[in-house]
């Protein structure tokens, strides 16, 4: 009976091509989607597993890039204990190019930076920046921007002058949120904003000698900026976890939304293409009706043509869908996560679903159909 | 049909059966008080005009639609009132349909299409030996590879009476089977039915429009307004 079901699910060669199709879209969406989900969805473990132990002070109700703190006022919140290093940054958003790319251009002192483990401990080509002049990239950004060491960016102040930095090395983080600043020295970051002085930054990180010890480092800032009468506020990367991982549950959401919109997008091609198959074969059904078939071997035999075509139109799409990551992987440069077995299990359930819940109402319709209107002549 | 001293069982019995269709607002009475008992081996034409109930007749006693009123026996099973998973059993086992038009399945060889009706329950080698000896018995040994858009017409009715032939039924049942067959491969098919008669003993009932068709049969009935009218058998 699969072997008929074989013949027959392709008797019509270009209905069952065009189903192929719809769910080779769906179906390669989907794997495309899985494999991005799960690469965001472990940057974000990986990036979370490096910041743990890091706290961020800065202005109270800003942004990073808004944001302004004096580092003198500050020095009793860097002598706490259990700080293991810190690094204060001057941070701006500059424009790149046509102002599609917005990076950040970050200003740092690369001793303090590297101790904090910042980009600059993270040098792959090249070497870190040590003039004004110069800076460095990621290997992500280099190859988005198409630029190499010893090339330069040319990026403008907000008083419109021209300031070209001299690219000296590519720094490689774990996780893409980092890839796109672009890291100088704190003079060079300056230039971007007016009215900060030498002991003006955007933000101070801190590195704890233990991530256990954050909460009482954020405690004893804040007692301190109360005292002191600071206007700044402490953000532990635990806090700003539970923000980013509900960013990461929207963005899960969306990516499987995307793909049930093209799975069912593709179930409607197989509904569709199944049935045009069976309203044309109704006269054959009804005879192997009227030569012993029973209505579950009708059924049967239509589910398995939904699932043969469906099963043919899943494989084309996950081999579209890894082709896809592949390319995707090589222009950008980023690697991304393997396909998870239980995500492929997950496919391979979606694809019988939607071969069963395609064949199912056509299926039904060729199962009623009465033998005796063949009898009833031709 | 029955006669005294006969000591072949009754295939297929019917009782005062009618059949009263509703089509549109009007009621048709397809068959009316039908009484017909068909022993085994029995040779039977059923001829009449368009509308005089034949193919009714014959859908009733093939287990394909149910009397309004009246019994029907088949094999002596009362199968007036089953329902269609239990008269698909009776449609499998003791019934072989050849239809006018054929009905092969064109995607499948000779071969496959006379194993049709058993392929939901496997074929088995067995099986596919008796489909292969019953396409050389009628003479499509060099043709079971074929689709029936590589044979002729004559050829694919031959594969529609293998495939009637398949499950080995007691009754073989024939609707128009000559209709669109011209007179020689229409007289070649009516050799092969009457063979099937004579030499294998199944019970033919066949409707037909042709009167050489009609004539071979040992029992010929004709039909008028639902009524069998005449019965010229014995």
């Amino acid at each position: 009976m699969l072997r008929y079901a074989f013949k027959n699910a392709f008797r019509r060669k270009n209905i069952a091509a065009l189903s192929i199709i719809g769910i080779a879209i769906g179906v390669s969406l989907m794997t495309a989607m899985a494999s991005l989900s799960a690469t965001i969805t472990d940057q974000t473990n990986r990036f979370a597993q490096q910041n743990l132990d890091s706290i961020t002070v800065q202005q109270k109700g800003q942004l990073v890039f808004t944001s302004q703190i004096n580092l003198t006022k500050l020095y009793n919140i860097t002598v706490l204990d259990h700080i293991d290093a810190y690094s204060a940054q001057v941070v701006t958003v500059v424009q790149l190019g046509t102002g599609f790319v917005n990076p950040q251009l970050v200003g740092l002192n690369v001793d303090n930076d590297t101790r904090i483990g910042g980009p600059t401990s993270n040098i792959i080509d090249g070497r870190v920046f040590k003039k004004d002049n110069e800076c460095i990239i990621s290997k992500m950004g280099a190859e988005f921007l198409n630029l190499k060491i010893g090339e330069n960016l040319t990026l403008y102040t907000p008083d419109s002058k021209m300031v070209n930095l001299t690219i000296t090395g590519l720094y490689e983080t774990a996780t893409i949120i980092t890839q796109m600043n672009i890291y100088t020295t704190l003079n060079t970051a300056r230039m971007f904003k007016p009215g900060f002085s030498n002991d003006t930054y955007s933000v101070l990180l801190i590195k704890a000698d233990d991530p256990a010890n954050v909460k009482q480092i954020k405690n004893e800032i804040e007692r301190i900026a109360e005292e002191e009468e600071l206007n700044i506020e402490v953000i532990l990367f635990e806090d700003q976890l539970q923000t980013i991982t509900q960013y990461t549950s929207t963005i899960n959401i969306l990516v499987i939304s995307i793909s049930l919109i093209a799975g069912i997008a593709g179930g409607m091609s197989i509904v569709v293409a199944m049935l045009m198959s069976v309203i044309e074969r109704l006269k054959e059904y009804a005879t192997l009706k009227a030569t012993g078939w029973q209505n579950t071997d009708v059924i049967k035999d239509i589910l398995y043509e939904s699932l043969i075509v469906t099963a043919v139109g899943g494989a084309v799409g996950f081999g579209i869908g890894l082709l896809y990551l592949g390319v995707v992987s090589a222009i950008f440069n980023i690697v991304l996560n393997p396909l998870q077995p239980i995500v492929i299990v997950q496919i391979i359930l979606f694809v019988v679903g939607m071969g069963l819940a395609g064949g199912v109402y056509p299926a039904y319709k060729a199962s009623k159909v009465s033998p005796v209107e063949i009898l009833r002549g031709v | 049909m029955e006669n005294s001293g006969d000591e072949r069982k009754i295939e297929i019995k019917c009782e005062n059966v009618s059949k009263v269709y509703k089509l549109g607002n009007s009621i048709v009475k397809a068959l009316d008080n039908v009484n017909l008992t068909i022993m085994s081996g029995d040779y039977i034409s059923i001829m009449g005009p368009s509308g005089s109930g034949k193919t009714t007749l014959l859908n009733i006693i093939g287990a394909l639609d149910h009397p309004t009123s009246g019994r029907v026996y088949l094999d002596g099973y009362d199968i007036t009132n089953l329902p269609e998973r239990k008269l698909t059993f009776f449609r499998r086992n003791k019934i072989g349909f050849v239809f006018q038009a054929f009905y092969l399945i064109p995607t499948l060889t000779a071969l496959d299409n006379v194993l049709t009706p058993i392929m939901p329950r496997g074929v088995k080698p067995a099986d596919k030996e008796r489909a292969l000896m019953l396409l050389e018995m009628l003479g499509l040994k060099n043709r079971v590879h074929h689709k029936p858009g590589e044979l002729s017409g004559g050829e694919r009715q031959r594969v529609a009476i293998a495939r009637a032939l398949i499950s080995d039924p007691p009754i073989i049942l024939g609707d128009e089977l000559t209709g669109e067959l011209d007179s020689k491969t229409g007289q070649e098919i009516m050799d092969i039915i009457d063979r099937l008669n004579s030499e294998l003993g199944k019970t033919i009932v066949i409707v037909t429009h042709d009167i050489k068709v009609a004539e071979r049969a040992k029992i010929k009935l004709r039909m008028r307004d639902g009524r069998i009218i005449e019965d010229t058998g014995f």
